[in-house]
């Protein structure tokens, strides 16, 4: 049962005789007979070895040879054709699914790398805006600021727009002031921006008040705007000042920033909540992808066998 | 005899094909079985049990050594048999003796009475020592001194390594040379395992 171990270690004694028992019955090499041979030449007792070996091998070779007590032949009567084995049945079968477990597992692996580009790719988009976003900051703040400027100047100046509304005659005078309110607004506006990047935290802070404003701003301008008859400034302030102020870069930059805003959380936060909530599919890919990739590799292995034993 | 084509015409059912076969084989298998059984109704089962069982099982033979593959399966057959009937018998001596003393006759180069009774003696002595020898060594030797099969050819037969093969025939050729000693000693130089002429 353990021969296998018992070759493993066998002495140069055992080898040895195993070698002269192999040479006996011509089972060595023509190197390793030519070995043997000029052992011998040098050793009598190996000579006289191999000569016992010999005639006992010639001894077994003569034993008598028993006379069979009848013929085995078969009956034609009780005998078929010999039917093919199950494993010969089953092996056209088994070729197909294993034919189609790796067509299976290819077009998986097909799917899985192409939602991994997609999603790299996508992941690299919002990075760059983010990038964007980093790198326009200092305009960004401004036109935040801006943006918060502008809507407390148009919350001033609805009053002017009512009474202008209401029939107030001189349009150009109106327009300059308002102009000039603007102007020293904006101006107040930069200079407070100036003030504040001195400031880390005070710049995040003003980003977020002002994303906060502007989340809530609609809802307050309708609270603090008297009931009129003027229908209510558009576009709105953000987004016009948004996209008439800043490039369009900034302009796609800052939207993910005042959404981020609006939910309070960070860009960081946001981008791991949809890593969670969006590869559900592609996880259920992956395991459709395991399943097929050890379907196929079983079937593979048995069709293996089962084509060496047919 | 074309043995492949006498294979392949049993496979397609040409039952008479396979007969011729087993005609060619069935001395062989039946003697092989006689040594792995050590009795001889049961390797006559085994026998034809190992002749269906090949028929049957003709479409899962390969190109190979058909002999081997009938020894292969005549093995199991006999170890079949073995179980079935749970008993472990030793090879009769009496019928050994009985069939040796007709085919010494041929076996002897020198002719004559005392030769023969002195070789039937020494095939007695070797026929008992094989028949001491584990049923796996006694195969092994079987298969190759009698039955002519190279090592690898043994090594599928009885589905062990090559290793195996050298180590089980060296091993028993030892013990039958222990087992020979005492009655080689007493025969004639020529009959002698260890000669004193060099």
């Amino acid at each position: 049962m353990f021969e296998w171990l018992q070759d493993i270690f066998k002495s140069a004694e055992t080898r040895r005789q195993e070698r002269i028992t192999a040479y006996v019955d011509g089972e060595l090499t023509p190197a390793q007979r030519a070995a043997i041979e000029a052992e011998m030449a040098r050793d009598p007792q190996l000579q006289a070895d191999i000569i016992a070996l010999q005639r006992l091998r010639g001894a077994v070779r003569r034993l008598p040879r028993r006379p069979v007590p009848r013929n085995f032949v078969l009956d034609p009567s009780q005998f078929r054709a010999p039917a093919a084995t199950r494993s010969q049945r089953a092996y056209p079968t088994l070729r197909v699914a294993t034919a189609l477990a790796g067509i299976a597992f290819i077009f998986l692996f097909t799917l899985t790398l192409l939602q991994d580009n997609t999603r790299s790719s996508t992941n690299l988009a919002e990075l760059q805006a983010v990038a964007v976003t980093n790198v326009v900051a200092d305009d960004q703040e401004e036109v935040v600021v801006t943006v918060v400027a502008d809507v407390q100047v148009e919350i001033e100046t609805e009053p002017a727009e009512e009474e202008m509304a209401a029939g107030a005659a001189s349009d150009t005078a109106t327009d300059e002031s308002q102009s000039a309110r603007i102007m020293a607004a904006e101006e107040e506006a930069v200079a407070e921006t100036m003030e504040s990047t001195e400031d880390g935290a005070a710049e995040a802070l003003m980003v977020e008040e002002s994303a906060d404003m502007m989340a809530t701003e609609p809802e307050s301008a309708a609270v603090e705007s008297p009931p009129t008859n003027m229908p209510t400034p558009e576009p709105t302030p953000t987004a016009t000042l948004v996209a008439t102020d800043t490039p369009e870069a900034v302009a796609k930059a800052v939207v993910p920033t005042a959404t981020a805003a609006e939910s309070g959380e960070s860009m960081p936060e946001l981008l791991s909540e949809r890593d969670q909530t969006e590869p559900a599919s592609q996880s259920t890919t992956l395991t459709l992808l395991i399943v097929a990739g050890v379907v196929f590799l079983v079937l593979f292995a048995i069709t293996f066998f089962v084509n060496r034993r047919r | 005899m074309d043995e492949p084509d006498l294979i392949d015409r049993a496979k397609q059912g040409d039952v008479a094909a396979f007969n011729t076969l087993v005609l060619t084989y069935q001395e062989a298998v039946y003697n092989y079985a006689v040594y792995v059984a050590g009795d001889a109704d049961i390797a006559a089962d085994a026998t034809q049990d190992a002749f269906i069982s090949a028929y049957k099982k003709l479409n899962s033979f390969r190109d190979g050594n058909f002999k081997a593959w009938l020894m292969r399966i005549a093995r199991n057959k006999c170890l079949d048999q073995l179980r079935k009937r749970q008993r472990h018998p030793q090879p009769s001596l009496d019928e050994m003796t009985e069939d040796n003393e007709s085919l010494s006759i041929l076996a002897s180069s020198t002719p004559g009475p005392e030769s023969r009774h002195e070789e039937s003696e020494l095939l007695d002595a070797v026929g008992q020592c094989l028949d001491a020898l584990p049923e796996e060594q006694r195969t092994t030797v079987v298969l190759r001194d009698v039955e002519g099969f190279e090592y690898a050819e043994i090594g599928q037969i009885l589905s062990v390594s090559l290793g195996t093969v050298k180590s089980r025939i060296n091993r028993a050729r030892r013990r039958m040379q222990d087992c020979l000693q005492d009655v080689m000693e007493l025969l004639p130089d020529r009959y002698r395992l260890h000669s004193d002429v060099i």
